[in-house]
């Protein structure tokens, strides 16, 4: 089975919305906070490079979704 | 019976007369009170008898100055205070401004009868204008609109205009830019053994130069044109060389309606364009036994770009004998913006143009001429600049204020004030260092003239990483910020121009790149969805390889390696009737070893590959050659059998369009049926995509937009294939379908954005 790791903050409701669309899809995923986690985010920059912004679906180590049907927020630390 | 009242008037009341107008009524019913430019709007206050008030807001609506449009009258019942006669009052700043500037106005009637008249103290004055007409947003400073916040400011009105601009009974009663010879500016023709006064001399000078085959660089409303006479193929060809502008079509000027319908083919809606107050130009078929002008000026192109004189100057030119049909070109180099300051002028065009003809007024911004067409859906707005900026262009249910910076090609900003979204004028490709100037100027323009707080704004931006507009977005330091997806924005431009916001409709976005949610190009989406609840990508072109990535769109040769690398039995390109030279062949070595490729999902590269398939195998000089190329060569083919393009959900497959071409093109089949069968194939795809989705989805409206809809012929197939199918069919009329509309989008996308 595919790995999902679905990365985003606390406080972007954009992220809130795809992790409501993953649990509704019954699908298992592994979520990271890349504000609280720099281990996370430096993840983040090495799969997506010069990306961002979150939500950020990863599948198998591969960007397969940036942003929630088309918005998604700007990554605001270093 | 008496009474008062005050009334508070929004809309476009500024800068159009209004206030003279107010005066005038006012003093027809008898009544007393004043009027003055508030910051939201003319505010008017009136006490006297019941009848006379009543009459008066009667009137006030119906019989409003011609440049004037009212969206709201606020009316409150008050004390009277028992004032004597009516005023105008001093302008006073205090809240935030939402009454609009006016867009640029052409010359009146009532004035040109002036400008023509040796009786008259402004005969041949290239600078008359009145409450009825002039410039506006190119002489605003800072609101509100008084003269001491234009350009004009430096030049003190003498007896004569003070008494008109002080006389409510007259045509310039509060006209703030007015102006006589006695008094005003100028415009003097450069080089000339020194400058020479006398405007009269200096334009009669600069027709006989324009007749004698000379480019022009002539100072207009918003920035400075060269011009040359159009039926002089030297000229015409010199002009290319200079500006190396190698192909991009010219635009034109006509001396009058008589002359354009002579040259173009206008419908009354087309002519209702061509002699509207934004004058733009108007990109018509060109009519084939035309001669006053020469092919150079829109090679290959069956279509002219024609605009009407709009200024004094215009009308002064052609009268003092200039050609006929002039052409009236941005004075820039090629894609960087408009020139609009003389020092900047002189020194970008030296070299460019043969003489100046430099006006003394300084333009306050640089505004370029708007394009529009009659199109399949209505006119089409394909370049939002003088005559519209900074005009509205939708209302948002939203209370912040909003700060969108659209697309870094054909780049536009949107601010939204008090759920006002005000558009800027074009401000072009952010990739030159000139137009990333204008952007940041422009953009700290609207800021000030609306006196938004950057720290209330919301800033909506293009998801792309590498956007330059983006990248000096998120700089500014305002901390609300959202990244919108460019075709999910293309779509949400439509929604909002209709004040749809929750509507769940069917969005296509065809276009030549943007960048997708997973990172590769995108530029061939269908969506499902509402600005309110967002977009789901619910269809999509079949994604290709695409060598070199965005840089594929300057050679049509490369888009075709990557499309046809997914097609059988390819024959030898390098033969004929191909002869695709070496890039192809180097283009197909970096899919095969899929290196610096990039997936795509672009319907502008697949049309770039099928018309470098039909012969268009150079490297294109302008946005969008080898697709407009493709749709000319289609015109005029009556409607063949469409090439197949089925639909399985969720890819249009384009494999069968690809496979068919090729044989028929084998085949020799004439290039234009082949070029009709593959706009017929994608409409009738498309058509099918979206007609199953709409079933599924129980939806009964689409929404397309994206440069690519820019095709006439493919829209006209759409037509008919959505109107057969019961479905609605949205299009923009306000804002451009190509990304000249992104930043409107962005702004609605914004407006219903949530932050927790």
């Amino acid at each position: 089975m595919a790995k999902l790791e679905l990365f985003g903050t606390a406080r972007c409701p954009h992220t809130q919305e795809m992790r409501e669309w993953l649990e509704w899809k019954g699908s298992e995923f592994v979520e990271h906070d890349v504000e609280r986690d720099p281990a996370a985010r430096q993840r983040l920059r090495a799969l997506a490079v010069g990306q961002r912004s979150v939500p950020v679906l990863v599948e198998d180590d591969k960007v397969v979704q940036i942003g929630w049907q088309g918005r998604s927020c700007f990554l605001d630390v270093e | 019976m008496s009474g008062a009242c005050s009334i508070r008037v929004r809309g476009v009341v500024q800068g159009v007369g209004f206030r003279p107008f107010v005066y005038r009524l006012a003093r027809a019913n008898t009544l007393a009170g004043w009027v003055l430019n508030g910051e939201e709007g003319v505010e008017i206050f009136l006490e006297g008898a019941e009848k006379g008030l009543l009459a008066f807001l009667q009137d006030l609506k119906t019989q409003s100055p011609p440049a004037s449009s009212i969206t709201e009258v606020e009316v409150h019942r008050v004390a009277p205070l028992g004032l004597n006669g009516f005023t105008i009052r001093e302008s006073h700043a205090n809240e935030r401004p939402t009454a609009r500037i006016s867009p640029d106005l052409p010359v009146c009637d009532a004035c040109l009868k002036e400008l023509f008249d040796p009786a008259d103290r402004r005969y041949g004055y290239p600078y008359i204008n009145c409450t009825n007409c002039g410039p506006r947003y190119t002489v605003v400073v800072s609101l509100p609109y008084d003269r001491a916040n234009t350009t004009m400011r430096h030049w003190p009105l003498d007896d004569d205009c003070a008494t008109e601009y002080h006389d409510p009974g007259n045509r310039r009663f509060h006209a703030q830019p007015v102006a006589c010879p006695a008094c005003g500016p100028d415009y003097f023709l450069q080089p000339g053994e020194e400058a020479e006064p006398g405007c009269e001399s200096s334009i009669s000078k600069a027709a006989l130069l324009l007749n004698a085959g000379s480019i022009l660089a002539v100072k207009g409303l918003g920035g400075y044109h060269l011009v040359s006479d159009a039926s002089n193929p030297a000229a015409i060809t010199a002009l290319r060389e200079r500006k190396y502008r190698k192909e991009k079509p010219f635009a034109i000027m006509a001396r009058d309606l008589e002359v354009a319908r002579r040259l173009v083919e206008l419908s009354p809606e087309g002519e209702q364009l061509l002699t509207s107050s934004a004058r733009p130009i108007v990109l018509a078929p060109a009519k084939p036994e035309l001669t006053r002008v020469d092919p150079g000026v829109a090679p290959e192109n069956n279509q002219l770009g024609v605009m009407l004189p709009y200024t004094p100057l215009h009308y002064l030119l052609f009268a003092a004998g200039a050609p006929e049909v002039l052409v009236m070109t941005s004075a820039n180099r090629s894609s960087e913006p408009i020139a609009y300051e003389d020092d900047e002028a002189l020194d970008r065009l030296s070299g460019i143009a043969d003489a100046f003809l430099i006006g003394e007024r300084p333009i306050a911004r640089r505004v370029d001429d708007s394009v529009a067409r009659d199109g399949v859906f209505g006119p089409v707005i394909v370049r939002r600049a003088r005559g519209y900026a900074p005009g509205a262009v939708a209302t948002l249910p939203t209370a912040r204020p909003i700060l969108a910076v659209g697309a870094d090609l054909k780049n536009t900003i949107t601010l939204v004030v008090d759920g006002q979204a005000f558009m800027s004028q074009h401000i072009g490709d952010l990739s030159h260092y000139e137009s990333l100037r204008a952007f940041k100027e422009t953009i700290q323009d609207l800021i000030a003239m609306y006196e938004v707080r950057p720290a209330e704004l919301l800033v909506a931006y293009d998801s792309h990483p590498q956007y330059a507009g983006s990248a000096h977005a998120l700089a500014l330091g305002i901390p609300q910020r959202l990244a919108v997806q460019h075709h999910r924005a293309h779509v949400a431009s439509v929604l909002a121009e209709r004040g749809e916001f929750e509507k769940r409709i069917v969005g296509v976005s065809f276009d030549g790149t943007g960048y997708g949610d997973d990172r590769s190009i995108w530029g061939g989406e269908i969506f499902a969805g509402s600005i309110k609840d967002g977009f789901d990508r619910v269809g999509h072109l079949r994604q290709a390889r695409l060598p070199g990535g965005d840089a594929a769109a300057q050679y049509p040769v490369q888009a075709a390696a990557g499309f046809l690398a997914q097609v059988e039995d390819l024959p030898d390109f390098a033969a004929r009737p191909f002869r695709f030279p070496a890039r192809y062949q180097q283009s197909v070595d970096l899919v095969r070893k899929n290196v610096r490729t990039f997936p795509t999902t672009s319907v502008g590269r697949l049309f770039d590959c099928a018309a470098a398939l039909l012969g268009f195998t150079r490297e294109v000089t302008f946005e969008g050659q080898a697709a407009m190329w493709l749709e000319q060569l289609a015109h005029g083919v009556p409607a063949t059998e469409p090439y197949p393009f089925p639909w399985a959900e969720p890819e249009l497959d384009f494999r069968p369009l690809l496979q068919a071409l090729l044989c028929d093109r084998l085949r020799a089949r004439p290039l234009a049926e082949i070029a009709r069968a593959f706009q017929r194939g994608l409409a009738q795809g498309l058509s099918d995509a979206v007609v199953n989705v709409c079933e599924t989805r129980d939806l009964s409206v689409v929404a397309l937009s994206g440069g690519v809809f820019q095709n006439e012929l493919l829209l006209q197939d759409l037509k008919s294939l959505f109107h057969a199918a019961g479905l609605e069919v949205w299009t923009n009329h306000a804002v451009p379908p190509n990304d000249g509309g992104i930043s409107l989008g962005q702004a609605a996308m914004a407006a219903f954005a949530r932050f927790d």
